[in-house]
C-alpha cells in the first residue's frame, strides 16, 4: 500500500512538472515558430531585403558622419566669427602698413632655395641637356623663371662665364657682369667680391630705365650637378623690396594660444597679407598678384570679395612635398559697417580624418571618404590606405551623382577599384566635397548567408528534438521516465541551495557566458562592453529569480516565476550573441531581435502573475 | 525609408509593453497596493520608452548603456520585495 502511494505521489509531482515544462515548451514553439515564418518570409525577399536592409544602415552612417563633419564646420565658423569680431583683429587691420627688407629678404631667400633644388634636381635627370638645350626646354624654362613678388623675378646665370643665361623677356640673355658695373655698380661689387661663393645674397640699389633709384635684394646659388657641356649654373633670384608691405606688431594674439589658431592671417582689403601669427611664408605679398593667382588662398579671397561672408576653401596642398591636406577660412573684418579687412585661418583636416575614418557599424569592409568637386581627388585617407591624397581620382557613378545633386537609382555602385559596392554619398555644403560610404556587396552576401545557415540549423535541431519527443516511444519514455525524475531531483537541490550560492552561480555564469560567447567573436577585451554589461547584470538577477523561485512555498507563483525568469534570461542570451555579431560585422537583421522581444513579454508576464500570487498570500 | 523587420520589432515591443502596462494598472486599482506594483509600472513604461527610442535608431551606446542598466535594477527590485516576503 505504501509502495503505491509513494508511487501515486511521484505520478501527481511528475504531472506537475510536465505541466509545468508544457508551459515553456509551448512559448518556445511559439517564439521559434514566428521566427520561422518571419525566416521564410526574409528569405522570399532575400536578394533586395538583404541589400535595403544594408543600404539603409550604411545611409544611417553617412547621415550620421555628415552631421558630425557639419557641426565640426559650424564650430570652425563660429570660431571664425569670434576672431573677426576680436579687438586685436581690428586693431591690426587699422594700422598703417610699412616696407619691410627682412620680409623681402625671407620671402626671395625661400624661393631660390626651392627654385635651385628643382634645378639641380632636373639637370640631374637630364645628364645629356646643354645649356642650349635647357635654354629651349619649355618645363626648363618654367621652373627656373619665375616672378618674384610684384616686379621682381628669377633667372640662371652661367657660372663660368659670369653670363646671365635666361630672363623672361629675354632681355638679359648674354649679359655678362661687367655689363652692369655702370648701371649698379653696388650690384657689380657684391657679385665679383664672392665670386667663388656657392650662396651669394644682399641688398642693392638699382636705377630703373626712367631714372628712379629702387632698393633691390638679391640671391644666388650655385647648384651642384653640370650640364652636359659642363657648364655650372646658378639661380640667380632678385626683388623689390617696396614690393613687400607688412604691419610691424609683436603678436597681440598671444592669448589664443590654442593650436587651432597657428595659421592664424591677416590681409587688408588691397590684399596685402599684412600679418601671420606664427609662420612667415608669404606674408608681405599680395593675394592680388598675378603670381599668387594659383595660390588656393587667393581663389578664396576673391570668393569672401564678392560674397562678404565666411567662405571656406578647398582642399589643398601647401607646398612641395606635403602629404596631408589643409583648407582655409576667410572671413570679412567690418568696423562700424566699413570693411577694414580679412581674417584667414588655415586648418588641418585631422578631425574629419578621424570622422571619416571610423569604421563602426561598416563591418570588415565598408569606409568612408572625401572627394573633392574640382578634380575628383580623392582627399581623406582610405580604410586600407591603399592610394594616396591628391594623387588619385575618384570618378564613379556615386561620385559623379553626389556632385549633380542626383540620388542614386541603383544601391550597389562599382567603387573606385570596380568592386561592387553598396554605396551611397552626401554632399557637404560649406565645402565642394562629397563624403562617400561604401560597403562591399559580398560581405553583405556573406553575413546574411552566415545567419542564415545559423538560424536553419538551430531551426532545424529544436524541431527535431520536439518532434523525436513528440511522435516516437523513446521521447515518451525518455520525458516521463527518465526527464522528470531528474528534474524534481533538480528542484530539491534547487529549494535546499542557499541564497549566497544562488548569488555566487549566477555571477559565475553570467561572467563565464560573457567569456565564452565573446571568445567566438572579437574577444573579451573587444566586446561590446557598452551593451553587455547591463546585460549581463540582467542576467545575473534573472538567475537569481530562477532559483529564488523554486523556494517559494506557493505551487502557481513557483511555476510561474521560474518558467517568467528562464523565458526573460532566454531573450537576454540571445541579445548578448547578436550584439557581438551586430558590433563585429555592424550588420543584423532586425528580424533577429524579435523572437527575444516575444520571449522577453511572456518572461515578465509569467514573473507578474508570479508576483501578484505572491503579493496577496 | 525604415525597414520593415525594425517598424515589425518595434511595433511588437511597443504593442507588449502597453499590455504589460494595462495589465499591471489593473492591478494596482483593483489591489490598491500601489508600492509592490511601482517596480512593474515603472518597468512596462521603460519599455515604452525604450521600443519608442528605438523607433527613431538612437546610436548612442551610452543612452543604451543607460537604458538596459535600468532593466536590471527594476528587476532587482522585484526580486527584493520577494525575498522580502519571506514566503519561503
Amino acid at each position: 500500500m505504501a509502495r503505491i502511494k509513494i508511487m501515486q505521489t511521484k505520478t501527481i509531482i511528475s504531472q506537475k512538472i510536465w505541466n509545468k515544462i508544457k508551459y515553456v515548451l509551448y512559448f518556445c514553439i511559439l517564439a521559434l515558430l514566428i521566427d520561422s515564418i518571419l525566416l521564410i518570409f526574409s528569405y522570399n525577399f532575400k536578394s533586395n531585403k538583404q541589400i535595403s536592409d544594408a543600404s539603409f544602415r550604411i545611409k544611417e552612417v553617412s547621415n550620421f558622419k555628415i552631421n558630425e563633419i557639419n557641426s565640426y564646420f559650424r564650430k570652425v565658423e563660429n570660431e571664425m566669427q569670434l576672431l573677426s569680431n576680436s579687438d586685436e583683429a581690428k586693431t591690426l587691420l587699422k594700422k598703417q602698413i610699412v616696407i619691410d627688407a627682412d620680409v623681402t629678404k625671407f620671402n626671395v631667400d625661400q624661393k631660390t632655395k626651392i627654385i635651385a633644388k628643382e634645378t639641380d634636381n632636373y639637370v640631374k635627370k637630364h645628364p645629356n641637356k646643354t645649356l642650349e638645350d635647357l635654354r629651349n626646354d619649355p618645363i626648363f624654362q618654367e621652373i627656373t623663371v619665375q616672378t618674384i613678388g610684384l616686379d621682381g623675378y628669377s633667372l640662371i646665370e652661367n657660372y663660368e662665364e659670369q653670363l646671365l643665361s635666361f630672363q623672361k623677356n629675354g632681355e638679359f640673355i648674354g649679359e655678362k657682369y661687367k655689363d652692369i658695373k655702370t648701371s649698379s655698380p653696388e650690384l657689380y661689387k657684391k657679385l665679383t667680391e664672392n665670386i667663388n661663393s656657392p650662396d651669394i645674397f644682399g641688398f642693392y640699389d638699382w636705377i630703373e630705365p626712367n631714372g628712379k633709384v629702387r632698393k633691390k635684394y638679391i640671391h644666388l646659388i650655385r647648384t651642384s650637378n653640370k650640364t652636359a657641356d659642363g657648364i655650372t649654373l646658378m639661380v640667380v633670384t632678385t626683388a623689390y623690396v617696396d614690393n613687400f608691405k607688412i604691419i610691424k606688431e609683436s603678436s597681440p594674439f598671444n592669448n589664443l594660444n590654442n593650436e587651432d589658431f597657428n595659421n592664424l592671417f591677416l590681409i587688408n582689403p588691397d590684399g596685402n597679407f599684412i600679418y601671420a601669427k606664427n609662420v612667415k611664408e608669404d606674408v608681405g605679398s599680395n593675394l592680388n598678384w598675378p603670381v599668387n593667382k594659383q595660390l588656393n588662398l587667393e581663389t578664396s579671397f576673391g570668393k569672401v570679395k564678392k560674397q562678404n561672408k565666411i567662405v571656406f576653401s578647398d582642399a589643398y596642398i601647401d607646398s612641395y612635398g606635403e602629404i596631408y591636406p589643409k583648407f582655409t577660412i576667410i572671413s570679412p573684418v567690418y568696423e562700424q559697417n566699413k570693411l577694414i579687412g580679412y581674417v584667414a585661418l588655415i586648418k588641418n583636416m585631422n578631425t574629419l580624418f578621424k570622422i571619416t575614418k571610423d569604421t563602426k557599424n561598416l563591418g570588415e569592409t565598408g569606409e568612408s571618404y572625401l572627394v573633392n568637386r574640382e578634380q575628383d581627388y580623392l582627399i581623406s585617407p582610405l580604410r586600407k590606405n591603399n592610394f594616396d591624397m591628391f594623387v588619385q581620382t575618384i570618378d564613379t557613378e556615386n561620385t559623379n551623382n553626389c556632385f549633380l545633386g542626383k540620388k542614386n537609382r541603383n544601391n550597389i555602385l562599382p567603387n573606385y577599384e570596380g568592386e561592387l559596392t553598396i554605396a551611397t554619398h552626401n554632399i557637404i555644403s560649406e565645402v565642394p566635397w562629397c563624403l562617400i560610404t561604401e560597403i562591399n556587396k559580398n560581405e553583405i552576401s556573406k553575413i546574411s548567408l552566415k545567419i542564415e545557415w545559423l538560424v536553419s540549423i538551430a531551426l532545424f535541431l529544436f524541431f527535431g528534438f520536439i518532434g523525436l519527443l513528440a511522435t516516437t516511444k523513446i521521447g515518451k519514455i525518455s520525458i516521463k521516465e527518465v526527464g522528470i525524475k531528474s528534474i524534481s531531483k533538480f528542484e530539491e537541490f534547487f529549494v535546499k541551495l542557499k541564497m549566497n550560492y544562488i548569488i555566487l552561480f549566477s555571477l559565475f555564469f553570467s561572467i563565464a557566458y560573457f567569456f565564452l560567447i565573446t571568445s567566438f567573436f572579437q574577444g573579451w577585451n573587444n566586446a561590446a562592453f557598452y551593451n553587455d554589461i547591463p546585460d549581463l547584470f540582467t542576467i545575473t538577477i534573472l538567475v537569481i529569480m530562477f532559483f529564488y523561485g523554486f523556494k517559494l512555498k506557493n505551487n502557481y507563483s513557483k511555476n510561474k516565476i521560474t518558467q517568467g525568469s528562464l523565458l526573460a534570461v532566454s531573450d537576454k542570451l540571445i541579445q548578448i550573441v547578436l550584439q557581438e555579431y551586430n558590433y563585429k560585422f555592424g550588420l543584423v537583421s532586425d528580424y533577429f531581435w524579435i523572437p527575444g522581444a516575444i520571449l522577453s513579454f511572456f518572461g515578465l508576464l509569467l514573473i507578474f502573475y508570479g508576483f501578484k500570487k505572491e503579493i496577496k498570500l | 525609408m525604415m525597414p520593415f523587420a525594425n517598424l515589425l520589432a518595434v511595433i511588437i515591443i511597443l504593442t507588449s509593453a502597453i499590455i504589460l502596462l494595462w495589465f499591471i494598472s489593473l492591478e494596482i486599482i483593483n489591489s490598491r497596493k500601489f508600492m509592490f506594483f511601482l517596480p512593474f509600472f515603472v518597468l512596462s513604461t521603460w519599455l515604452c520608452f525604450s521600443a519608442t527610442l528605438n523607433f527613431y535608431e538612437i546610436y548612442d551606446q551610452r543612452v543604451w548603456f543607460v537604458f538596459e542598466l535600468f532593466w536590471g535594477i527594476l528587476l532587482l527590485w522585484i526580486l527584493i520585495i520577494l525575498i522580502k516576503k519571506k514566503n519561503v
